[in-house]
């Protein structure tokens, strides 16, 4: 069971401009190259795919469900190209995208039936009995004559979770699985995944780093379009190791601190502040602790310009 | 008149189904199942395009009916010629034929405008429009009616809504006018199809 991904470039182009090339050639002229050679590999287990808004996540995944081509590249299950598999592939993924748009109109049931129907989920008894496995398994059974319109955050996003894996897939990608949804409903989603992942291949992108922490067989980051990084949270983490310290520094020089360091948290303390900081080299300045470093260093070491910026 | 209600209900049952999942962003869900995307689309028409042909068979047996009860049927085997609006058609054929020819013909019109909403559906994100770029299609004739009652019968879809037109209104504006209508919508729905299949979301 390998997904694997081969040099995939994606760049989108303006629709209605062109601009002459010195040929005098017309061409769309470019907005975004939004990925840019990624390639990767990926066997059963859960994947965190990182990387801060516009790395290219939500791009990579459309390809890596069928949803959108690559400029160049190539997507393969087990050796064959996904794009050729057509329906094959898509009978063997579960896709929950980032939003929580669905038919407000039609009740929790009806959307699991016609989504049943579109993943050729079989009929009757069967069909009805894989329906409310999967309800009790978002633990929404109490809700299955609920208009979608009237659910709450968190119930959309399980019933997202639900219609992904209506058929049992094989690969599971999951698009910012907890976004907007309050921290016990992130729990309870992150467990959720945890419990629906065995022997499946599980593609999460997110920016939140404690939606992934722990539950993560390898993580995959992305800067700008390009993989930064694919590597379990032990090695991410030991990368960092010699460059997380934890600096006391007094309050009045904290704004002068603050310009120059990269801040992950901050405490106060009486007169002086304990500062843990993402560094190349160790602060001599003041009184220094070097200390573990977590996912979320890693996180914002990689994408501090980003951070910055933002 | 009766084809224009009928293909105003037409335009309200076909504009808002492919219009509705993209109003609720459905696309990529969809496309990402087994039996989304062109599948789906296959399936909307080998449903729909035959039950608008039986609604129309329907319509017209019901109007061929109360023409018999009106006026009676005699002399239904005559030569089309016989009757004064089609004295110049050129082939010479029975009336029973001609009636079946018109509901050939009829019902190929049918499908072709269909496939117009359709592809109103296809390309619009908002059901709202969809209906109401589908009733603006169906209502020009009668605009143009205000301006010409000729020119609204030969052009626009004017034709498609009363098929029987081309059979006494036998004219090159009129075949003119259906050749470039029917390049139209062909055209215009090989992209709507093509965008709606590229996987392209």
């Amino acid at each position: 069971m390998t997904l694997k991904v081969e040099n995939i470039n994606k760049t989108y182009y303006r629709r209605r401009r062109l601009h002459k090339l010195r040929s005098g050639k017309e061409m769309s002229s470019p907005i975004k190259k939004a990925l840019d050679s990624v390639s990767f590999s990926l066997e059963s287990g859960i994947y965190a795919l990182m990387g801060p808004n516009g790395a290219g996540k939500t791009t990579l995944i459309n390809i890596m469900v069928g949803n959108l081509k690559p400029d160049t590249g190539l997507v393969s299950y087990k050796g064959q190209d996904i794009f050729k598999m057509g329906a094959e592939y898509r009978k063997l993924i579960g896709y929950m995208p980032q939003h929580q748009w669905m038919y407000e109109n039609m009740t929790v049931m009806q959307f699991l039936y016609y989504i049943a129907t579109l993943k050729d989920i079989k009929k009757g008894p069967g069909g009805k009995e894989r329906i409310e496995q999967v309800l009790d398994l978002v633990n929404l059974t109490q809700e299955t004559n609920k208009k979608i319109g009237a659910l709450s955050g968190g119930m959309k996003q399980r019933l997202l979770i639900a219609q992904a894996i209506l058929n049992d897939p094989d690969i599971l990608i999951l698009d910012e699985p907890t976004a907007g949804v309050d921290p016990n409903e992130r729990i309870r989603i992150k467990n959720l995944i945890s419990r629906i992942s065995f022997n499946k291949i599980v593609v999460i992108a997110t920016h939140v780093v404690p939606d992934v922490e722990y539950i993560s067989k390898e993580i995959i980051l992305l800067k700008e379009g390009a993989m930064i990084h694919k590597d379990s949270q032990d090695h991410l983490t030991k990368m960092l190791e010699g460059k997380v310290f934890e600096c006391h520094v007094p309050v009045d020089k904290l704004h002068e601190f603050e310009k120059s360091h990269n801040i992950v948290s901050m405490v106060k303390e009486k007169d002086i502040v304990k500062a843990r900081i993402i560094s190349d080299y160790q602060e001599l300045d003041f009184d220094v602790k070097e200390l573990v470093p977590s996912l979320e260093d890693v996180y914002l070491y990689n994408y501090r310009s980003s951070i910055r910026l933002d | 008149m009766n084809t224009t209600i009928f293909a105003l209900f037409s335009v309200s049952l076909l504009a808002p189904i492919f219009s509705f999942d993209r109003q609720y962003k459905m696309e990529r869900i969809l496309g990402a199942t087994s039996r989304g995307n062109k599948y789906l689309l296959k399936t909307r028409f080998r449903i729909l395009l035959p039950l608008q042909a039986l609604m129309y068979i329907a319509m017209q047996v019901i109007w061929y009916s109360s023409l018999s009860y009106r006026y009676g049927i005699k002399n239904i085997s005559g030569n089309i010629q016989s009757l004064p609006i089609f004295k110049d058609f050129p082939i010479v054929i029975d009336m029973r034929v001609m009636l079946i020819l018109q509901l050939l013909t009829g019902i190929l019109l049918v499908w072709l405008f269909c496939t117009f909403i359709f592809s109103i559906s296809i390309k619009n994100s908002d059901v709202i429009q969809s209906l109401l770029i589908g009733t603006i299609a169906c209502v020009c004739p009668f605009i143009l009616a205000f301006v010409n009652f000729d020119l609204a019968k030969m052009f626009w879809l004017g034709p498609f809504l009363a098929p029987s037109l081309l059979f006494y209104k036998f004219t090159w504006p009129v075949i003119l006018n259906m050749v470039v209508m029917t390049s139209f919508i062909v055209l215009f729905a090989h992209k709507a199809v093509k965008d709606y299949t590229s996987a392209q979301v």
